[in-house]
């Protein structure tokens, strides 16, 4: 018995197969130590004739030093086949032939409508700009939609002709500023916010009129703002949406609600101001209209303008997506051909 | 508003602009270039006719002599109506008209030169030649000078401007208001006085030509019964004007204006309104009833016969201006057709007014009839100058349609209380601009716009709004003024302030961002439709007497009355038009409102065709109920852990009734998804069999929201064992997996339906069923402990089910 308490026998029988197992280098010197150690009629198997010459009472640790010295040399004989073969692999040339040209599984990955797209990276737009968004319903009453806006009673945007009415006294709105006094008449002030979605107008549909549209309206009311904090927040929108640095040019325009008031135009971010087909050589983009929220607005839902006073915008999501994907009719937007919607 | 160029040029003369500085300037004072119509480049001349003899072989040709002030020329033509000693346009040989070039043509021994021209080919509109013009040849008035080219003399060489005017603008709905803008723009001097005298539209007048008559002709005056309606109305009466067409500078004023001649009273006070803005109407005195024209309200509803040919039904928030009989003019929008000016009319009662712009934009709008005049009207015109606007009109008419003016005006006046005061301080601009301006600047400005005011503020200036202003009402109406003629280019972007302050997403806005992510990784694209539903395919799904449904008053197309009650009906159409274009794998979603009862935000999606085509690895797979089964469960519901249960649906009109199942959270059903009723899609023509599901949202949205708690995993191995058995064929599945549930408790994660089978080799009354579960006991058992619990699980299914363990 050794120091360790390990058979003689079992010590020797161990060196030996590491000595040999080091000279392997084939997988057929392998096969063959295998065999001499692991087979049938091999060392392991003989190591347990000797059992016998053990006295009963360390019989069992004996047997268990033999399974321990099986157990390790199935690993290592494992181990170094595996690398002779890893090794091999990299030798023989001979491979089967796979043809990586095939195509693979076809996946379908659908995505967002470009409408919706365009929504997103605008609500991306305003919330790292502290906006708040906010959202209200599709069919308005008609003073959310038009009295509190300072339209009065008579203004040509409320004939039936232009707006869908449900009932005399509700109509599908026509711009999504209802939601904004809505924000105002519930909201704490200063107020940051923006809303978007569907808006309806009664235009039969073309290539650039649909009845069904998006806006974005943007409103900000607060003790200490002006036009150019306007014009501000619309230089950093637009450069959002379109991904490169526009400028902002404001014309005089009339709009009831808004005072100053004003047609807002961004520098044509496809050619940068020089004239292209997007643009209509015009080196600029119309978008619609923005302006200092008129004071009667304010008192229309009881802020007193000689306090705060606001700026706000609403423009056509259609248009923004119809210039930045330079689409030509708005009726594809919503004829959801699959073609049409795979492209963005 | 029509600018002729041409005309500005006429009264600006050297001092005017240039087309480009105007194309500039217009839209950067407010007034949006709408279009420019470009000028003519032909030369046409203007000619008179010296005589015409019919020539006799022939049954509609004439000869005509006519005379360019120089010399003179044989005509051939077949235009009967020619007058002896009337102006026409003549285009001498050389000239191209209508992409042919005319030459000197041989009629049977006449020589005819050129030809004389119809408004079609001189390519002028049909909107501004008379009735009788739109049928025979161009004829010019009688003192149009001769031998000019016609284009030059009609200021038609000129380019127009078409002018988009403000609405609060009302003032520059006239040459005369547009005329202050531009010579402020450009500082040109030139005062009002200039400005609207009556030589820039009728240069020939002269004072001395006005004649007075003090002859009492019956008409006794004027009622006027609403003053709130009609706060001032000013009547004249002329006598004895002679009915013809207008002369030359009328005429050319109109085509500048263009607009469509008439006679000279009527072309007279048209003038007058594109010139100063003020409406005038001429009613034909002698066929007037009684001796007093009324202005009231109707009495209870009215009927009248218009200009324009129809009936209108007036009521008591109108106003009509009356004889002793019966209304005469819808006050401030149209004349009636049996009081206007005929070829015979001698005498004229004229009136110069101002209504209330409520009342006339309300009549208007009741009606949808806008005039000229209603459209001034309705936006308030300048009530400051009717006594002005009154003599100018009577002293153009007589100077031009001979009339003699009968005694004093008829008055009816209230007073109109002015505007109040404005004050304006310079710090208030620069706040809400952001840019700074100087007393003197602000001062030069209103100067300029001939706005009065008073410095006697320290820091700002007191503005008096005058009259023609309409739009002045408070300190921001001043600040766009200054701004406008500051320039909104001064507008420059400050740096956006932020505030500090962190915002959450709103939760709708992760709702409809996460709903939208996870279709698309589920491969459907999103759709956008409007949300009109046609009346026909409504009636489809929901009986006329539906409660809730939303209807439009007036909608765009008469059959598509509805706001769509679940839209599936769009979703449908979308699906057939791309099913006709070869896509017949589909999948769509659109998240958009329901119309019933109000407005529910849904989501909706539709599948159909084959879950992918085939490839040369892929066998494809039709979608059916079960596909859509696990889109709809393992998606939304289950992804964020929404509690529900299903049972089968009773909506029978959108879904097959064998395949189709209500789903239930918190107790109310709040959507459905399964196979599309087969009749619905015939109705739609679609061939294949197509899989929808609604679903509200807003009840799942604080699920969407809500974070989750972690649960610690298992160290213990997952243990796989299978079952299978058979049992009677009408046992649902999913009583089976239940009852496995309940009896292995909370050990088993999962269990998998592996294999069903019914038919060969199996009685008719029983179903071959292998289910797969995976168990966790959150340690490691024996085999022994783990057979128990299968046991256990027969046990169960044996008792309850009766089930028949295969090997
Ligand atoms: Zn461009």
């Amino acid at each position: 018995m050794s120091e360790e308490g390990k058979p003689k026998i079992i010590e020797e029988c161990k060196a030996k197969f590491e000595k040999r197992i080091q000279k392997a280098t084939t997988a057929e010197d392998i096969e063959k130590l295998r065999i001499k150690y692991l087979g049938r009629k091999g060392e392991i198997r003989s190591l347990f004739g000797h059992i016998q010459e053990i006295p009963p009472e360390k019989r069992g640790e004996f047997g268990s030093h033999i399974n321990e010295l099986k157990t390790y040399m199935e690993q290592k004989i494992q181990s170094v086949s595996d690398q002779l073969e890893n090794f091999s692999l990299d030798a023989t040339t001979e491979k089967p032939y796979c043809d990586l040209t095939l195509p693979g599984v076809p996946f379908v990955m659908g995505h967002q409508h470009p409408i919706s797209q365009i929504i997103d990276d605008l609500l991306d737009i305003f919330r790292s700009m502290n906006f708040d968004v906010v959202s209200g319903y599709e069919i308005e009453d008609t003073f959310h939609n038009f009295d509190a806006l300072n339209i009065h009673q008579w203004h040509p945007s409320r004939n039936p002709q232009d707006t869908f009415y449900v009932d005399p006294e509700h109509i599908l709105r026509t711009q999504t500023s209802a939601v904004q006094i809505r924000a105002m008449e519930n909201g704490t002030l200063p107020l940051r916010i923006v809303s978007m979605g569907r808006c309806y107008r009664r235009d039969a549909s073309d290539a650039t009129h649909y009845p069904v549209f998006h806006q974005i309206e943007g409103l900000v009311i607060d003790k200490n703002v002006n036009f150019c904090d306007l014009s501000g927040i619309l230089t950093e929108m637009m450069t959002g949406v379109f991904g490169t640095r526009v400028e902002v040019r404001f014309l005089p325009s009339y709009f009831p609600f808004v005072e100053p008031g004003a047609e807002t135009f961004i520098s044509c971010p496809f050619c940068g101001g020089k004239g292209c087909n997007v643009c209509g050589k015009a080196g600029e983009i119309e978008l619609g209209g923005s302006g200092m929220v008129h004071p009667q607005v304010l008192r229309n839902v009881n802020i007193d303008p000689s306090i705060y006073r606001g700026f706000a915008f609403g423009w056509g999501i259609e248009r923004i997506a119809m210039m930045k994907y330079q689409i030509d009719d708005i009726r594809l937007f919503y004829d959801n051909n699959i073609d049409f919607l795979e492209q963005f | 508003m029509i600018i002729s160029y041409g005309y500005l040029q006429d009264i600006l003369k050297k001092e005017c602009p240039s087309v480009e500085e105007l194309t500039k300037k217009f839209p950067e004072i407010g007034f949006e270039v709408e279009n420019i119509f470009l000028p003519e480049n032909n030369t046409v001349f203007t000619v008179k006719v010296i005589e015409k003899t019919d020539i006799p072989s022939t049954e509609h040709l004439l000869h005509a002599t006519i005379s360019d002030g120089v010399q003179t020329h044989q005509i051939v033509t077949s235009w009967k109506e020619l007058r002896v000693g009337g102006v026409y346009l003549w285009a001498p040989p050389g000239t191209t008209i209508g992409g042919i070039t005319l030459t000197s043509k041989d009629f049977q021994n006449v020589q005819s030169e050129g030809m004389l021209l119809s408004y079609v080919e001189v390519s002028l509109d049909n909107t501004v030649v008379s009735n009788q013009e739109r049928l025979g040849p161009m004829e010019l008035p009688p003192d149009t000078p001769i031998g000019k080219n016609f284009f030059d003399l009609f200021w038609l060489s000129f380019p127009t401007f078409d002018l988009k005017i403000p609405y609060n603008r009302p003032d520059c709905y006239s040459m005369e208001g547009l005329l202050r803008e531009v010579t402020a723009a450009f500082d040109i001097h030139f005062p009002a006085t200039d400005r609207r005298s009556i030589h820039h539209i009728y240069p020939p007048f002269k004072e001395v030509q006005i004649k007075r008559s003090v002859r009492n002709i019956s008409f006794k005056g004027l009622k006027v019964l609403d003053s709130e309606r009609c706060p001032i109305y000013l009547g004249a009466l002329l006598g004895d004007v002679k009915i013809d067409a207008s002369p030359f500078e009328i005429r050319r004023r109109l085509m500048a204006f263009r607009v469509r001649p008439v006679n000279n009273v009527v072309d007279c006070a048209n003038i007058i309104m594109f010139y100063y803005q003020q409406p005038l109407h001429t009613f034909d005195l002698d066929r007037l009833m009684g001796h007093h024209i009324e202005v009231r309200t109707p009495l209870a509803p009215e009927s009248f016969d218009a200009l324009d040919g129809k009936t209108y039904t007036l009521t008591e928030n109108d106003l009509v201006i009356a004889d002793e009989v019966r209304p005469i003019a819808i006050a401030g929008v149209m004349g009636s057709s049996d009081s206007e000016i005929m070829d015979s009319t001698k005498n004229i009662f004229l009136e110069c007014a101002y209504f209330q712009p409520k009342t006339i934009s309300r009549t208007s709008a009741r009606l949808h009839l806008v005039s000229d005049a209603s459209s001034r009207y309705a936006r308030g015109v300048d009530y400051g100058q009717l006594e002005d606007v009154m003599k100018i009109t009577v002293n153009l008419m007589s100077s031009v349609c001979g009339g003699t003016i009968a005694g004093e005006f008829f008055t009816h006046r209230t007073t109109i209380q002015p505007p109040p005061d404005i004050d304006l301080s310079l710090q208030e601009f620069s706040d809400v601009t952001g840019i700074d301006i100087s007393k003197f600047q602000a001062s030069s400005i209103l100067k300029k716009l001939e706005i009065p005011f008073e410095n006697t503020l320290r820091d700002g200036l007191r503005i008096h709004p005058p009259s023609f202003r309409v739009d002045l009402h408070e300190s921001v109406d001043i600040i766009e003024e200054l701004l406008r003629f500051t320039g909104y280019h001064n507008i420059q972007p400050s740096k956006p302030m932020y505030q500090v302050e962190y915002k959450p997403e709103k939760p709708w806005i992760k709702m409809n961002r996460l709903i939208r992510q996870q279709m698309g990784a589920l491969g459907f694209f999103e759709a956008m439709t409007d949300s009109f539903a046609k009346d026909e395919e409504v009636a489809l799904l929901y009986p006329s007497d539906t409660p809730g449904l939303v209807q439009v008053e007036n909608p765009l197309r008469k059959d598509q009355s509805y706001l769509t009650p679940n839209r599936i009906l769009a979703l449908l159409d979308i699906a057939k038009k791309n099913i006709s274009k070869k896509n017949t794998n589909l999948r769509l979603y659109e998240i958009g409102n329901h119309y019933l009862q109000g407005e529910n935000l849904y989501l909706d999606w539709l599948i159909t065709g084959d879950t992918q085509c085939q490839t040369w690895c892929h066998e494809p797979r039709t979608m059916d109920f079960y596909f859509a089964k696990g889109i709809k469960e393992n998606s939304v519901l289950m992804r964020y852990h929404i509690p529900f249960t299903t049972k089968p649906s009773e909506n029978h009109n959108v879904f097959d009734p064998c395949q189709a199942l209500d789903v239930i959270v918190e107790d109310s059903t709040i959507g459905t998804y399964g196979a599309v009723h087969p009749k619905l899609l015939q109705y739609f023509g679609i061939h294949q069999p197509v899989f929808f599901s609604c679903m509200q949202l807003n009840p799942i949205m604080k699920y969407l929201v809500r974070h989750g708690h972690y649960r610690p995993i298992s160290a213990a191995q997952d243990v796989l064992r299978d079952i299978a058995f058979l049992v009677d064929r009408d046992i649902p599945a999913g009583q089976l997996v239940k009852t496995i549930q309940e009896t292995a408790g909370y050990c088993i994660k999962k269990t998998i339906i592996f294999d069903l089978y019914q038919g060969k080799n199996i009685d008719t009354t029983k179903k071959s069923i292998a289910i797969r579960m995976m168990f966790n006991f959150g340690q490691n058992k024996t085999s022994e402990e783990i057979q128990e619990i299968m046991d256990d699980i027969v046990q169960s299914l044996h008792n309850v089910y009766n089930i028949e363990i295969r090997e």
